[in-house]
């Protein structure tokens, strides 16, 4: 039987350095989907994810058994992708007083899809170009509750806002995703 | 009857949560900064003794202790740095890492809880109050620690947040005889 999360990570506090590879071969796709899709860039996207498993392994006697080491994880990783998001914008403003102007997330949609159509490789590039277009709490907010699925009161937890408020920014990212990919259309 | 925004919601998910693959080796690259990490890190203190400032913290096990629970800085006595032949037990038989650096210095772990912060450094008695000497290095998001073998006795310190705020340890006796406030530890120890 496989151990569990907690089972690994007590393995890990108890000096077995190579108990921490299962919880990464079990988190990286989920984790690695996020920080892609959040950055836009693999580079970057990987940067976050090597940054997030070694805070992790750093901070693991803190980690709850009661808490989810998914959940817990991803919450690191989201504060990481923030990081990210902060750098640039302030490396940006140093270097130009200017706009920050997201990388191009085309150059890095998904995973090289098998046998799609044309068209449907094209839309991909037109949602990620459209997701790089919102602001970065609203693709946060976004990507967790679409592509994570999680409810909006484990959204709050993780990002620490409030239910409403995120309520409020899903809608209105979802009306701004629709609306930039139906311009493209018109196009 | 289909509603368009449902219908995109539901594309939307289908299309987010498809995966995207980072190149092959990453997951081997995480393990060897791990391993690394393992490495370099003192781990071999296994259990410390929480002599500063009494023992209020009590026992703590592996790097980091409950610490923030109790507030927001602090200062924790790791134990002495291990050496072969130096693991031990006090009086009440719990286990000890008893050699040290010399058998002089006590590995004490400085902690300060400070989310907002960009660079904190810890200043005291021990690095001539330059702010440059010690930087804490910020583990968890918001949590930065630094660890430093201390002479037994008395010590002074404060903390640099962001090169401008000066931050006393709020859970530790402060003084303020000249100049900036500062807190206080004693590192328990035979001289």
């Amino acid at each position: 039987m496989e151990p569990t999360d907690t089972q690994l990570v007590r393995r890990v506090l108890d000096g077995d350095v190579d108990a921490f590879a299962p919880l990464v071969d079990r988190y990286h796709d989920r984790l690695a989907r996020y920080a892609v899709r959040m950055l836009g860039d693999r580079e970057d996207a990987e940067e976050a994810l090597q940054d997030t498993f070694l805070r992790a392994y750093r901070a693991l006697d803190r980690y709850r058994d009661e808490e989810r080491f998914g959940g817990w994880l991803f919450r690191i990783l989201v504060n990481q992708c923030r990081s990210v998001v902060a750098r640039r914008q302030r490396r940006a403003e140093l270097l130009a007083g200017a706009r920050w102007d997201p990388p191009a997330v085309a150059a890095a949609p998904d995973a090289e899809g098998e046998g799609e159509g044309e068209g449907e490789g094209e839309l991909r590039e037109e949602l990620a170009r459209a997701l790089a277009e919102l602001p970065a709490p609203a693709r946060e907010a976004v990507l967790l509750r679409y592509a994570e699925e999680l409810t909006y009161e484990e959204m709050a937890s993780i990002t620490g806002s409030g239910v409403s408020a995120l309520k409020m920014r899903v809608q209105r990212a979802c009306a701004r995703l629709r609306s930039l990919l139906l311009e493209v259309d018109r196009v | 009857m289909s509603d368009p925004r449902r219908d995109f919601e539901t594309w939307l998910g289908g299309e987010l949560r498809r995966p995207a693959q980072l190149d092959p080796g990453s997951r081997a690259r995480i393990m060897q900064r791990v391993r690394t990490e393992a490495r370099t890190e003192a781990r071999t203190v296994e259990r410390g003794r929480a002599s500063a400032r009494g023992n209020r913290r009590g026992w703590v096990a592996g790097q980091v202790g409950a610490l923030l629970a109790a507030g927001v800085a602090g200062v924790l006595a790791l134990g002495t740095i291990d050496r072969l032949n130096g693991a031990g037990s006090d009086t009440a038989g719990r286990p000890v890492a008893a050699a040290s650096i010399r058998d002089t210095l006590r590995l004490v772990r400085f902690v300060l809880a400070a989310p907002t912060a960009s660079s904190v450094a810890l200043v005291g008695d021990f690095n001539g109050w330059r702010a440059g000497a010690t930087l804490l290095a910020e583990g968890e998001p918001g949590t930065w620690t630094a660890a430093v073998a201390l002479a037994p006795g008395p010590h002074r310190y404060a903390f640099v947040v962001d090169d401008t705020q000066w931050v006393t340890d709020p859970i530790a006796p402060v003084i303020a005889d000249s100049g900036r406030p500062s807190s206080t530890l004693f590192v328990e120890g035979s001289r």
